[in-house]
């Protein structure tokens, strides 16, 4: 049964997966396996959407019936120890720009992967980026955008980081379609991404504690 | 002798539409295509400025024109902030609404219809527009969403417009609805007084108008301004034939506003940006299904009249991993170490364009070149 999951995830039959997922339960199944089948399936999608051969709409439906097999599956997954973090994230898209489309993806992909996402959501002032670093104490911080005016937000959301004495605590990922290595150094971050995956291998390369 | 204006007008015509009618034209004329606030940066005004002081941000277009040296005067896309401001708009934030004054003006992306109310939509589309559509777009017209409006032809005789229509009208908010048109369109007819006069003293200088008339594919018309692309994407899985039934319906609107606008401005050029189905957004199933037979009939449907489509294809250039010095595909990626040759479509990446340095760049042209003269899907990954 475990391919089947993991099949009706890739190929977007929603209802079967949903359907499935209720008869492993309904068979003994241990939710933490159920979990992690449907995990592979975000994976495969992910591997896809890197190679060209699934897209957007697919990420974004594939993040819809996760999103549907967690509700069903939190009731089963509480004191399982399932929900163990990967590691804190703070995102949003910096001040001036308000696009979000490219961010939430992320988000949804963090999430599904393990991360706790705090998402301080669109035309975020410097500030609140602080404020949020020190509440949560993230080991990564996203700062998206899609104008070319976030550049410069972007930087000084870094420079307020660094004025707070926070630069050291954290790793900050710049992205977004316009994001590239010179917005990386322009903006005094620590990697850039101009894509879902590339965000995700950054916060996971980070979080393991690899070098920058 | 130095040509008149209407000399040059007349010969920057022509040279463009031998350009569309791919004859070689006696040279290539430099156009900026679109303008936003490009000539008001230049001229050192803000944002702010650029929407709301609309004799002043035309003049900036006609300067920048001459200076430039470009044969066309670019269309402008920017829109007056005044009438966003008297519709109290949410449907977008501006410089001078709720943005700095350096900032452009942004679209707010939201789901503005309800999967569960396209039958809704479908079965009337005007009421469902007036009263939903408008209140979620626009602050001050949430009175059409206020005050129940029965259907017009319910009052299609005297009697009933003055008992049931009179009635209605008193209402406040329908009142402040109405009034918040009425100033909307009258900052609107400023706008377009300013716009008249540009285009009627560029014209006297010889300089035609890029386009008239900015038109979209009916997905993107779904997508853009009712469901989102999140809701739209959804759609394709769960609700696929009321979205199909949707863009048949989109369509509708944007060939004849296309012929209206075609109408009003005499230009026959119609600008088709690109929006979802842009190199990257969806796959070859869902563009072939959901976008190229809409976008298709916009670019072609008019090749008996007089309309000229100036489509602009986006999206990444998807062998450009086959372009010497690119990085080589990642492992497990069979599709992208497979490109085929003449299948490239669309834009370059940004990053090509900007950041490329001519050597880097030219294997690049050389590829896009070689599609010339076939006939071309308009952007498809290679599978």
């Amino acid at each position: 049964m475990s391919n089947e999951l993991t099949d009706a995830i890739v190929n977007m039959h929603e209802e079967e997966a949903l359907g499935l997922v209720k008869r492993m339960l309904d068979a003994g199944t241990a939710p933490t396996q159920v979990l992690e089948q449907a995990k592979e399936g975000m994976t495969e999608l992910g591997r896809r959407f890197e190679c060209e051969e699934a897209f957007i709409p697919e990420l974004i439906m594939g993040g819809e019936i996760m999103r549907g097999i967690s509700e069903e599956l939190k009731p089963h997954l509480k004191g399982s120890g399932a929900g163990e973090k990967r590691g804190t994230v703070v995102i949003g898209t910096v001040k001036g720009d308000i696009h979000d489309i490219g961010k939430d993806i992320v988000v949804m992909m963090l999430d599904i992967n393990g991360y706790e996402v705090h998402d301080l959501g669109i035309d975020v002032p410097q500030e609140t980026f602080v404020e949020a670093i020190k509440e949560h104490k993230p080991e990564v911080v996203g700062l998206s955008g899609l104008l070319t005016l976030a550049f410069d937000s972007m930087k000084g959301t870094v420079d307020a980081i660094s004025a707070a004495g926070l630069r050291d605590q954290v790793k900050i990922m710049v992205g977004g379609a316009p994001a590239d290595q010179q917005v990386q150094d322009y903006t005094g971050s620590d990697g850039w991404g101009s894509d879902v995956t590339a965000a995700l291998k950054l916060a996971d390369a980070w979080t393991a504690g690899e070098a920058r | 002798m130095t040509a008149t204006g209407e000399e040059l007008y007349q010969q920057r015509e022509q040279r463009f539409n031998d350009i569309v009618a791919l004859k070689k034209p006696d040279h290539v004329p430099v156009i900026a295509h679109t303008i936003h606030y490009f000539a008001d940066k230049v001229k050192g005004f803000s944002q702010r400025e650029a929407g709301y002081n609309h004799k002043q941000h035309y003049d900036a277009i006609k300067d920048v024109t001459v200076e430039f040296g470009w044969e066309f005067v670019p269309t402008n896309a920017l829109f007056a902030a005044d009438g966003y401001q008297a519709l109290g708009t949410t449907q977008l934030r501006w410089p001078g609404g709720d943005l700095p004054d350096d900032v452009g003006f942004q679209f707010v992306e939201d789901e503005y219809m309800l999967a569960e109310e396209y039958d809704e939509f479908l079965a009337d589309p005007n009421g469902f527009t007036l009263t939903k559509i408008f209140p979620r777009i626009a602050s001050n017209l949430a009175g059409f969403g206020q005050v129940p409006i029965p259907p017009l032809f319910w009052m299609a005789n005297t009697y009933y417009l003055l008992n049931v229509g009179g009635a209605i009208l008193g209402a406040p908010p329908l009142r402040k609805a109405i009034e918040s048109l009425l100033a909307m369109s009258d900052a609107v007819g400023a706008y377009f007084a300013a716009d008249a006069a540009n285009a009627q003293e560029m014209a006297a200088l010889g300089y035609p108008r890029t386009w008239g008339a900015p038109i979209v594919c009916a997905f993107d018309m779904v997508s853009d301004m009712f469901r989102s692309l999140r809701g739209s994407t959804l759609d394709m899985y769960r609700h696929p034939d009321k979205l199909l039934a949707t863009i048949d319906l989109m369509q509708q609107a944007q060939t004849g506003l296309a012929r209206m606008t075609m109408q009003i401005t005499g230009n026959p050029r119609v600008f088709i940006p690109m929006h979802r189905g842009a190199g990257g957004f969806m796959s070859d199933e869902q563009f072939e299904k959901f976008y190229w037979p809409t976008f298709k009939g916009l670019v072609l449907g008019d090749h008996r009249g007089r309309r000229r489509a100036l489509p602009a294809l986006r999206g990444r250039l998807h062998a450009a991993s086959r372009v010497p010095g690119r990085a080589a595909p990642r492992q497990g990626c069979r599709a992208l170490r497979q490109g085929r040759p003449g299948q490239v479509q669309g834009s370059p990446r940004r990053q090509d364009v900007f950041l490329g340095q001519p050597r880097a760049l030219a294997p690049l042209h050389g590829h896009a070149a070689a599609g010339q003269g076939r006939r071309q899907r308009t952007r498809r990954p290679v599978r």
